[in-house]
């Protein structure tokens, strides 16, 4: 309790340290935060970090921290919500402070949004000691509505993660991490709901031993279902692993794990897990990487089917030729399964190749990938129907081009899937088909565009075309275009479209904004969201989502 | 698998041999092999760099990484801008005038600088093994160093996606990243971007969980958190389903076949709950005796039958927690 309790207050603890840091101003000229980067690049400003025109010579004071407030209105039914809730209502968007940590201080960033009501954000971030301890701490909290026919309640998710990483020797670190989240989940009836609490604790240290690389961890998973449906759960996980390079074309890793999974009123099932890996180095462009696994799995609770041993074994050549490389990979893999009676033992085999070429055609790139798995033994099942539910065969290619210049930037992507059944008669063909690109037409203007389609063919000998029905083909399609007329004004417009069997729904942003003097801001959204249903018309929405924002740096 | 045994075998003698074994890099990097060759003298004083450099090294103090190379107890060539960019009297020379520019290198030596000081996280081997460096992806690929150069993204940053400016409540991008993951990510793997343009999908667009919730770019210490050593990745998050069941649900376990993935799309799809497809007939991919006969027209777990197909401590056929 006192851990949480400490715990609960560590943001604040962070806020604290960036305060006590100072949110220092450089007399430096003002740039906007590297991850901003929501605006097209303005080749007027496209100039080498190390020229500096006579105007930067005259040092402003540098502006890094932010706040944005502003009010939102969303009038749609709660189908609109259902991954994150909208604002509504007044509201801070968003605050950013930052100490740079001039003059041996911590360096320290903190960062709000949301506040005050639903979907919020805290994050902090307070590198301390000069670099050798670093603190992370994030606190989120969101709320969403599960989309189907009948409405729901809130469904809503809270986290707390914190995590210290600190410097204990030259080339060797340490970290300690705390992540609690509670997960509630409402569905419709007759489903019931699901609400879990969960704590992870986990301390490790790594870095640079006798010549390898050496990591330890600790790791405790605990889930306690409020609901009672599930038993309480602790995973312990410890895991070693130490690396090292034997001469200079060689490196070998070996590792060692081992769970063991404690469950209230169940016996305990352990897990324990033994790899060995590395990497031959055949020549200066020519390497060979390779893989053995084996997992034992001790389950004293599973009264049906399951594996108690798994081995993968992997090998990988690859070679680079000119401005082209190519892969193949190869893959073997056997379980030892427990048939559903505990009768006997089968050993699926499966063996997986893969291949992988890409390079540069003049100023596009190509990747052609692909992958057959084949199911050399199967397993038997012991439902009524006995013939073997895993697929003998999964097939992928895919062939991936894309390139451009600073104009232009086009991609397309064809992705094919095969999965067959031969005892069930059932094969799957899913064909994917994805192309777009974006362009910047000139330092004003920009424009995107990207549409994908999913085509779906299944088949099976039970049911003829049957099968087909229950796959329904996808259309996805965004445009989107942004206009800068100058550093002060600008604005954007993107369209969203999904189509998929009886669901469509379209989602028309439009934003504008307008810079008042250096360092204030106006922005404008409106946003008209649709969404229908031909089956089911409740699950649909219609909403036109209005913001108005008002940010200030200082 | 006895011949897997003695591989096993094997390979723990020659790692038992690492630990007294010489390991000499004759295939040093150029960033090793720059520092190797200079001396204290070939150090100046970090305000020198700003004569030439001034905005980069005015604003350096904005980006997490000045605090981490500002310590005057480090050794020379792991302090300020000469720590990563290599001596400034070797860069000033008029012969043999040499700097690691990060954008210049190519992704392999590029990365190989960054691993100098990056070993607690994780060793140049364990980088190598990664997808993302085998696709000579380098670590100046996705980090952005300094927090007023070009971040190389500026076609991503033109796809906007509506659904992050209507939303406040975005985690920042972590760890220096160039930008939102979303975007990051999306802007070499955009086929994953347009499938988190469907009715149903992760919150990744929202803000709501990043890419690297679910993915590891490359190894990290603490990438244990993240790791169910029974069914993976997903149920950490979804830990009601984490099990183990007394009644354990074959292709939900793992046991045979992907996992969840066999049937959910994780990114997005216009289905419900991210299925590879709807209502029964996502089961009869496999229980194809059961399309037509048991039950025809129901959905399988929504009709408050198998409410419970990831896996049940009551019931054999999942029809009750």
């Amino acid at each position: 309790m006192k851990l949480k309790v400490w715990l609960s207050t560590g943001t604040m603890a962070i806020l604290a340290m960036a305060a006590t840091a100072g949110w220092a101003q450089e007399e430096t000229k003002q740039d906007p935060p590297a991850t901003e980067t929501a605006q097209p690049a303005d080749p007027a400003n496209e100039q080498p970090a190390d020229q500096t025109s006579d105007s930067e010579e005259k040092e402003a004071p540098v502006k890094r921290n932010e706040f944005s407030i502003g009010y939102t209105s969303s009038r749609g039914n709660v189908n609109l919500k259902q991954h994150a809730r909208i604002p509504e209502g007044f509201g801070i968007h968003n605050f950013r402070l930052l100490a740079p940590g001039t003059e041996g201080r911590a360096w320290a960033k903190f960062i709000g949004r949301g506040f005050p009501r639903q979907d919020n954000v805290l994050q902090g971030l307070a590198i301390l000691n000069n670099g050798h301890t670093v603190i992370r701490g994030i606190r989120t909290e969101y709320g969403f509505y599960t989309k189907d026919w009948r409405t729901k309640g809130l469904s809503e998710r809270r986290d707390v993660d914190y995590t210290i990483d600190q410097s204990i020797a030259p080339g060797i670190g340490a970290f300690a991490k705390y992540h609690s989240f509670d997960r509630q989940n409402r569905y419709p009836a007759p489903r019931d709901g699901d609400h879990t609490r969960n704590e992870v604790l986990a301390v490790g240290v790594g870095g640079k031993v006798l010549e390898g690389n050496l990591n330890l961890a600790v790791a405790s998973r605990r889930t306690s279902d409020v609901t009672g449906a599930q038993p309480k759960t602790l995973q312990k996980q410890y895991t070693a692993s130490y690396s090292h390079d034997l001469g200079d074309v060689m490196s070998l890793e070996g590792s060692f794990g081992y769970a063991r999974i404690e469950q209230s009123g169940l016996a305990s099932s352990n897990i324990k897990t033994y790899a060995l890996g590395g990497n031959i180095d055949m020549g200066p462009s020519t390497g060979l990487q390779f893989h053995l696994g084996r997992t034992d799995y001790d389950f004293n609770n599973i009264q049906n089917a399951y594996i108690r041993k798994r081995l993968v074994t992997s090998a990988r050549l690859m070679h680079h030729f000119n401005k082209w490389s190519v892969q193949l990979g190869y893959k073997h893999q056997e379980t030892e399964r427990v048939r559903k009676d505990h009768t006997f033992v089968d050993v699926p085999k499966y063996n997986e190749f893969d291949a992988r070429l890409a390079g540069k055609l003049g100023p596009a790139r190509l990747t052609i990938r692909g992958s057959y798995q084949d199911l050399l033994r199967s397993a038997v099942v012991q439902t009524q129907d006995t013939r073997q539910m895993i697929w003998d065969d999964k097939a992928m290619l895919q062939t991936k081009l894309d390139g451009g210049n600073d104009k232009v930037q086009v991609y397309a992507a064809h992705t094919y899937r095969f999965h067959q059944n031969r005892q069930r008669g059932v094969e799957m063909r899913w064909n994917n088909l994805a192309f777009g690109g974006s362009f910047i037409a000139t330092p004003q203007v920009s424009l995107f565009g990207e549409v994908a389609f999913d085509n779906f063919k299944v088949q099976g000998s039970d049911s003829g075309q049957y099968l087909d029905f229950y796959f329904p083909n996808a259309r996805n399609a965004a445009l989107g275009f942004n206009y800068t007329k100058d550093a002060t004004l600008g604005g954007s417009a993107s369209l969203n479209y999904y189509s998929s069997g009886d669901v469509s729904g379209t989602q028309l942003t439009l934003s504008v904004y307008k810079q008042l003097g250096e360092d204030h801001k106006v922005e404008l959204l409106i946003a008209p969201w649709r969404q229908t249903d031909k089956l089911y018309g409740i699950t649909g929405y219609r909403a036109t989502i209005l913001s108005a924002r008002y940010t200030v740096r200082f | 698998m006895k011949v897997q045994a003695l591989v096993l075998i094997v390979g723990i003698a020659m790692l038992s041999f690492g630990f007294t074994g010489t390991a000499q890099r004759k295939n040093a990097s150029f960033a090793e092999k720059l520092f190797a060759r200079a001396t204290a003298d070939d150090f100046m004083n970090e305000e020198a760099c700003g004569e030439c450099h001034p905005s980069v090294v005015k604003n350096f103090s904005a980006s997490p990484h000045s605090a981490l190379v500002s310590d005057s107890k480090l050794p020379l060539d792991k302090q300020g801008c000469q720590g990563c960019h290599g001596p400034g009297r070797i860069h000033q020379a008029e012969e043999n005038a040499e700097v690691i520019s990060y954008t210049k290198l190519s992704p392999k030596e590029s990365s190989a600088a960054c691993l100098r000081c990056h070993e607690k996280t994780m060793s140049e081997s364990h980088w190598k093994r990664t997808e993302h460096a085998r696709a000579d992806v380098a670590c100046v690929s996705c980090h952005q160093i300094h927090t007023d150069t070009e971040n190389g993204l500026a076609h991503a940053s033109v796809k906007s996606d509506p659904r992050t400016t209507v939303l406040d409540a975005k985690v920042d991008p972590k760890l220096m990243l160039k930008a939102d993951e979303a975007t990051l990510c999306g802007s070499c793997h955009p086929t994953v971007s347009a499938e988190f343009r469907s009715a149903n999908h992760h919150p990744v667009p929202e803000g709501k969980m990043a890419c690297s919730d679910c993915h590891s770019a490359h190894p990290s210490k603490n990438g244990v958190t993240t790791q169910d050593m029974f069914k993976g990745k997903c149920v950490t998050c979804h830990t009601e389903k984490a099990g183990p069941f007394i009644y354990e649900h074959d292709p939900v376990a793992g046991f045979t076949g992907d996992g969840c993935q066999e049937c959910h799309r994780p990114h997005g799809t216009n289905n419900p709950k991210m299925l590879n497809s709807v209502t029964r007939g996502l089961c009869a991919q496999c229980h194809t005796d059961k399309l037509a006969q048991h039950y025809p027209g129901q959905t399988c777990w929504n009709s408050g039958c198998h409410a419970s197909s990831h896996g049940s401590n009551s019931d054999p056929r999942f029809l009750k927690p």
